[in-house]
């Protein structure tokens, strides 16, 4: 129960107003009095409530039915389906411009294209490199399908090469989900790139280790693709972490579309 | 009607009806990408935050028997809201501990973000609960504004009225929370 001296001590606590060797104590006490601990907590949660600012959970929460909820296949699927509605969504509503601004772009776009044509092609061919993509390790020995998928990649077999991944994805279901990247860059030589993003996006919000590396094939998409609004978009959310895939290789780009 | 329309939405993210589910995001993801890009994000955050507020939603319905009591935009607007701010913490972390910072699954932080967004509701729902004057005096004192403030924006005898004031509102607020049965499963 909350009585004032109690709720005093918490305030000087918790603003800050009381001298080291105090805080030190009214800790001490918290560690013993439960009771005390939680109240503590409650009003730093409160505060950070009103004040509109984040607070996490606590480490002792019970999330247990939620976990094996966000664990399940039917989960799972969910993910993948409003994943794909929003990348469909993001494709189809990026270019609605009125009118009469769209054909004035068409027009300048056709003046200046040739001149950039060659530059920007330049421009994919220095930042794409094969040394970026995975080596993809196969868990089981009965697992060859990936690394033929990475051959008929290799050989610039990109149909067969899609139709190796594609039947790959539907039957396996524990996978290096490096193969996303092989998937992803099979779609962008066939220059499907709303189907190579989806791939990349998979890696993206995957649980791997290398997930950045989903981020830095997106951008190779739009650097194709040549929609500089996405590519620097893309490029600025890799900038924000420097343990990112090529972090560098995206600070450098960004400085040469700028 | 607003209820009956948040059970059409609802239904459909179920059964993962991607006609409705499209229409979801033309109608309410513009305001999340406006929100998020006026607060230091950009237009592919905000289209992430939108799908886990979706995919988190969708797990309170199955796993809780969730049902929106206000609107489904304006339910969805604050869930994003908070996973914004999450975000921004989390990002900030990582900043801080030079990239060294604590691994969470996946399944585990989307649980997490359900709990924190649940915790939000009890706040409000027992901040609405407490009389108009006891909000405004909560607000301003859980914004640090000094006693004597409070002693002249709201006309008390001195700042040990304004300190009785704001203890009887706080352990008021405190004693609607501890007692409701969330309160051990959350806080």
């Amino acid at each position: 129960m909350l009585d004032k001296n109690k709720d005093e001590l918490i305030e000087q606590y918790l603003t800050g107003r009381m001298t080291p060797e105090t805080a030190l104590a009214f800790e001490t006490l918290m560690a013993k009095d439960e009771s005390l601990a939680k109240d503590v907590e409650l009003f730093k949660q409160l505060s950070a409530h009103f004040n509109k600012n984040y607070t996490p959970l606590k480490n002792n929460i019970d999330t247990n039915d939620l976990d094996t909820y966000f664990r399940s296949n039917e989960a799972k699927d969910f993910k993948k389906t409003i994943e794909k509605i929003g990348i469909s969504y993001a494709s189809k509503n990026k270019f609605k411009f009125p009118v009469s601004i769209a054909a004035a772009l068409i027009g300048l776009f056709i003046c200046v294209a040739g001149y950039f044509q060659f530059n920007k092609h330049d421009l994919y061919n220095d930042y794409y490199t094969e040394s970026d993509l995975p080596s993809l390790i196969a868990r089981s020995t009965t697992d060859n399908s990936s690394s033929e998928i990475v051959l008929a990649y290799q050989e610039k077999q990109f149909s067969k090469a899609k139709t190796l991944y594609i039947s790959y994805i539907e039957s396996t279901t524990s996978f290096n989900e490096n193969v996303y990247i092989y998937g992803g860059m099979t779609y962008l030589e066939l220059n499907e790139f709303d189907k190579a993003l989806i791939e990349f996006y998979k890696m993206t919000s995957s649980s791997s280790i290398d997930n950045s590396k989903g981020l830095w094939f997106s951008a190779l998409v739009y650097l194709k693709k040549e929609d500089h609004t996405l590519l620097k978009e893309t490029l600025n959310t890799i900038i924000q972490k420097k343990s990112n895939f090529n972090y560098k290789k995206a600070v450098t780009l960004l400085q040469e579309l700028d | 009607m607003t209820q009956q329309n948040s059970n059409i939405y609802l239904n459909a993210l179920l059964k993962g009806d991607e006609k409705i589910i499209v229409k979801i995001y033309g109608d309410m993801l513009p305001k999340v990408v406006s929100f998020i890009k006026n607060n230091k994000g950009t237009q592919q955050d905000a289209q992430e935050i939108f799908q886990k507020a979706l995919y988190q939603l969708t797990a309170r319905v199955k796993i809780r028997d969730f049902e929106i009591n206000t609107s489904f935009e304006a339910y969805l607007f604050t869930a994003c809201k908070n996973l914004w701010r999450r975000e921004l913490n989390n990002r900030k972390k990582e900043v801080r501990n030079d990239g060294v910072f604590e691994l969470v699954s996946e399944e585990r932080d989307n649980s997490n973000a359900v709990l924190e967004q649940e915790r939000w509701e009890l706040f409000e729902e027992k901040i609405t609960l407490l009389s108009e004057n006891c909000k405004k005096l909560l607000t301003l004192y859980f914004k640090k504004t000094s006693y004597k403030a409070i002693v002249e924006k709201f006309n008390y005898a001195n700042e040990n009225t304004a300190f009785q004031r704001v203890f009887k509102c706080k352990k008021r607020l405190a004693d609607l929370v501890k007692l409701d049965k969330r309160f051990q499963e959350l806080c």
